[in-house]
């Protein structure tokens, strides 16, 4: 076969194979998350993040995710657990770092605005935000912890969402893939393998 | 070193890298040995192993501490009999927060081998370079991880029947809080038991 008919067959078939290629590994991430630089903002209460926090509610779970939309639907469910496989939703960290707007650098404490559907995690885990990981976490007294404060353990962390009396409270949470993002009653609180934990920096 | 010959290294390396299709074909000029020390270590401890300690959750008893100093880390390994979970603490000599342990990660634990990498990524080395640290469960047979470095093959020894702590600056990709390490686990005579990449995100 000539050299420009081999070349043309071999281009040919590479371009098919792309494309078969591509169509198998769409994901919800790939197919509707960005890259947009995050926003400053000189504010952060806690009431407007309860607000962006109850948007994730219903949208699914991914771990080590950080993009999601708002139609209380996840497109992505039953996806294998504790594998990273590119579908809705954030989880426990991933969300917490979105909520409380920070940054991926470490050793920066400001605020930054992160769109649901920009596909974000940031460096934290349960566990860093349980210690105080990073210059916009802190630890918090638990009984003082208010809505918007964390509990954290080891592997989880969820954000009151209303304080309940009894030991119990309202917690949003990106809780795991079969039970997905949304609010959950729990006794975070009065565990002791939980830690209260604080954002730093709330302006209202 | 076990009969480990300086030309396997090589060829693990060439082939690590091949297998994560960067092309290979770089020439590896040094390999680096890491130190490996296992101790039993009675609770409460104190110094830097204390230190370590006082981030996860034991709290009693006795605990198995694997120690490896590398190039770029050392890192504590810790697990206690009878417990589902594995610690890791992970430091470069650059404190993060002036605390001299600047990751610490947490794994669960099921027939000893962890179900997640585990991935900690808020280390830098001198130069600010983002350190990743993540967990590689040892094949039956392994007495070493070898990691392809930059311009070096770093081995990592096994040691109690635990997880292997490995890390690395390349193939860091922090803004999607992800990290591609390029391995090969290798027995005691430095015959390649399996290769390829580990690709880890933050999560959980």
């Amino acid at each position: 076969m000539k050299p420009l008919a081999t070349f043309s067959v071999t281009f040919a078939l590479a371009l098919v194979l792309t494309g078969v290629t591509a169509a198998r590994t769409r994901t919800f991430q790939s197919a509707n998350c960005n890259a947009a630089a995050p926003q400053p903002t000189a504010s952060m209460t806690r009431d407007g993040q309860m607000n962006y926090a109850i948007i994730a509610a219903w949208d699914g779970y991914q771990w080590g995710g950080g993009c999601w939309n708002n139609d209380d639907h996840d497109a992505a469910p039953n996806d294998p657990p504790q594998q990273y496989t590119g579908g809705e939703g954030g989880d426990c960290s991933g969300f917490t770092f979105k909520t409380w707007r920070e940054s991926q650098d470490a050793s920066n404490g400001g605020r930054y605005y992160w769109a649901p559907l920009r596909n974000v995690h940031g460096p934290y885990t349960a566990e860093a935000f349980k210690n105080g990981s990073g210059a916009p976490n802190g630890t918090v007294y638990k009984p003082n912890a208010i809505a918007m404060d964390g509990f954290a353990s080891t592997y989880h962390i969820g954000l009151v969402f209303f304080r309940g009396s009894g030991g119990w409270d309202q917690i949003i949470e990106a809780k795991c893939e079969a039970c997905g993002t949304n609010l959950f009653d729990e006794t975070y609180r009065s565990q002791s393998a939980f830690s209260g934990v604080r954002r730093i920096g709330w302006t209202g | 070193m076990d009969r480990l010959s300086v030309t396997t290294i090589a060829c693990v390396s060439l082939l690590a890298a091949a297998a994560c299709g960067s092309g290979g074909g770089e020439k590896v000029s040094a390999q680096f040995v890491d130190s490996v020390r296992v101790r039993r270590v009675q609770l409460p401890a104190g110094g830097a192993v204390g230190r370590c300690l006082a981030l996860t959750s034991f709290r009693h008893g006795v605990v198995t501490v694997v120690e490896r100093r590398g190039r770029a880390t050392r890192s504590l390994t810790i697990a206690q009999r009878a417990s589902p979970d594995v610690f890791a603490c992970d430091a470069t000599g650059v404190p993060l927060e002036r605390r001299e342990w600047c990751g610490v990660s947490a794994g669960r634990l099921r027939n000893r081998r962890v179900t997640d990498p585990r991935l900690e990524l808020l280390c830098r080395d001198r130069l600010g370079r983002h350190v990743a640290s993540a967990f590689v469960n040892p094949l039956p047979g392994a007495r070493w991880v070898a990691v392809e470095q930059r311009r070096s093959t770093e081995l990592y020894p096994a040691a109690a029947g635990l997880p292997i702590r490995i890390a690395t600056i390349a193939g860091v990709d922090y803004e999607h809080a992800r990290a591609t390490f390029r391995i090969a686990q290798l027995d005691a005579r430095g015959r390649i038991l399996s290769q390829g990449c580990l690709v880890a995100n933050v999560a959980g």
